[in-house]
């Protein structure tokens, strides 16, 4: 299965004050069908993704998102709200002269997902969320809350201050990728280690050579090599500024995670995924009425990464119902 | 679909009209009017004025380039051969030349470009700033350091590099939109191949003795190849 190279698309008039060019692959045709990464990855991480979608009859496109891999990458942390996540989601479309289409996405990539739904509303046919569901982000302070309001336990806490997550992950490049893309494993083996000292850690990012490599590896050597050296050129600095908006998200954006949606929406929980847990995701049917859910077992954070046969099955299943132009 | 906003109007209206008549023999005015923007002072609401129309001109471009580098040196560290002078030396001209194949505008592009780097308003030594291109200096910095010279050597190397290219380019580009020029033109691919061996070959090339003692350096013997 190859992976479709990018090509670089301009957007134009993107919200606020920069230039921005998204590294963007883009195959197959038919209905178009859009692939938004989480934190920290890049389109790369759909690579089990697009030609199966291709192959189905979907016009399969991933850009890297603001921030990220190869695309533009603003300095200033306002530059990194929800607006402008979506926004460029928006104009990605224009560019190509696409009116709407099926919005796919993981992690981070999932809330901005869900926020096209309802910031970009006629410009969605329909959503699905992997690990993330619809839901309110929680914010600053509930992160604070889990770990007692020591922010250097909880990643989203301590990405907050501008300069400080960044300054020590962009020298950590390797063993942090290295760690991160695993299988999942049982929730007792991890929390064995989140809580080693008796306090709950759930920061793996500002000392990771001292966490453990658990479960199998969902990465050759040449998988690697390519996300490191997306993440030693771009930084992690614009991934890690989408989450110092998040604050600011939930005041500018209020109906997100809130609104019902009226279109066919699809969620993919993982059973091992300690953040994003499935139950998060049991509130959705009252608020979305057309809702597929899967619950993947077994499976961790990566999921379209370590199960893609399960995924691409279920998500082309869902697609063919749901999209395909009669 | 959307209409192209006036802002975008603009800095189109304006890298045609730079690249024929030159960045300050253009009026705001003839590029508000051929705009056909409704505000008058829509430069100044904009841009702040004429440099900065000049500065979007280049960065809106520059924002691609950067973007292709970055996608061109993330494939020569995957394939592993991002120490390799010849890898690097298309690294930096392939994403800029492949502007010459992206239509009217890119080609007006290449041409202001040239005329910015030789205008001292413009801080031509700043190259990022031209170029809104943090890769390209990076990229020559790695390109020279195995020739270990003097700093100023290669500073002054590094930016006889940067305006050859963008002067051959612009030359090109120039040619390209005259659909009227006498002489027949080599296919781009041969032209840019023929800039990758020439750029590898001049920023490699050997330091004569009376070069280094000029920039008050023993001549050493390891410089060039």
């Amino acid at each position: 299965m190859a992976f479709p190279d990018p090509t670089p698309i301009r957007l134009a008039d993107p919200v606020g004050a920069d230039e921005i060019v998204l590294s963007t692959h883009d195959t197959g045709e038919g209905p178009a069908v859009v692939f938004c990464h989480g934190f920290p990855d890049i389109a790369f991480g759909w690579r089990r993704q697009l030609s199966a979608v291709a192959d189905a009859g979907f016009r399969a496109i991933a850009p890297d998102q603001r921030g990220c891999g190869a695309s533009s990458a603003p300095h200033d942390v306002e530059a990194y709200g929800l607006q402008e996540l979506t926004g460029d989601l928006a104009r990605l479309l224009d560019a190509k002269g696409i009116d709407d289409a099926v919005f796919v996405g993981h992690d981070w990539g999932g809330f901005v997902v869900w926020a096209m739904s309802v910031l970009h509303p006629d410009r969605v046919r329909g959503v699905a969320g992997l690990c993330t569901p619809y839901m309110r982000f929680p914010t600053v302070a509930d992160h604070l809350a889990i770990v007692d309001g020591v922010a250097e336990r909880q990643y989203v806490a301590w990405f907050q201050t501008d300069g400080v997550a960044e300054e020590t992950m962009d020298q950590h490049v390797e063993p942090i990728l290295t760690r991160i893309f695993r299988s999942g494993t049982p929730l007792e083996e991890q929390a064995a280690f989140a809580f080693a000292d008796g306090t709950l850690n759930m920061n793996p990012f500002n000392d990771p050579t001292a966490w453990p490599i658990l479960g199998s590896t969902l990465v050759d050597d040449a998988e690697l090599a390519r996300y490191v050296a997306a993440f030693e050129q771009a930084g992690f600095r614009g991934g890690i500024n989408w989450y110092r908006n998040i604050d600011r998200n939930a005041a500018e954006c209020p109906e997100v995670g809130r609104r019902a949606l009226d279109i066919p929406c699809l969620m993919f929980t993982a059973e091992c995924d300690p953040g994003l847990r499935p139950s998060f995701a049991d509130g959705m049917s009252t608020v979305i009425p057309d809702l597929t859910r899967h619950d993947l077992l077994g499976v961790g954070h990566w999921i379209q990464q370590e199960v893609p046969d399960q995924v691409n099955g279920h998500f082309v299943d869902w697609l063919q119902e749901k999209f395909t132009d009669a | 679909m959307p209409e192209l906003s006036d802002r975008d109007a603009l800095v189109d209206v304006a890298e045609r009209l730079f690249a024929r008549g030159g960045i300050h023999g253009v009026s705001v005015r003839e590029v508000t009017l051929a705009a056909d923007v409704r505000s008058k002072s829509a430069v100044q609401y904009h841009f702040g004025g004429r440099d900065g129309l000049v500065r979007a001109v280049l960065a809106r471009r520059g924002e691609t380039l950067r973007v292709r580098r970055a996608m061109f040196l993330e494939q020569l560290v995957v394939g592993g051969s991002d120490a390799e002078p010849r890898a690097l030396c298309q690294a930096i001209v392939e994403p800029y030349c492949d502007f010459l194949d992206d239509g009217l505008g890119a080609l007006s592009y290449l041409v202001i470009v040239r005329e910015v780097l030789g205008d001292p308003q413009y801080a031509y030594e700043d190259l990022p700033s031209v170029f809104s291109d943090p890769l390209l200096p990076a990229l020559l910095a790695r390109l020279l350091h195995p020739m270990q010279l003097p700093d100023a050597l290669a500073a002054e190397r590094s930016l006889v590099a940067v305006s050859s290219i963008t002067g051959a380019v612009a030359d090109r580009a120039r040619r390209q939109l005259d659909d009227t020029s006498p002489r027949p033109m080599s296919p781009v691919p041969l032209f840019v191949a023929n800039l990758v061996d020439m750029l590898e070959s001049a920023v490699l090339a050997p330091v004569d003795p009376a070069t280094m003692r000029s920039v008050g350096a023993q001549p050493a013997s390891t410089t060039g190849r």
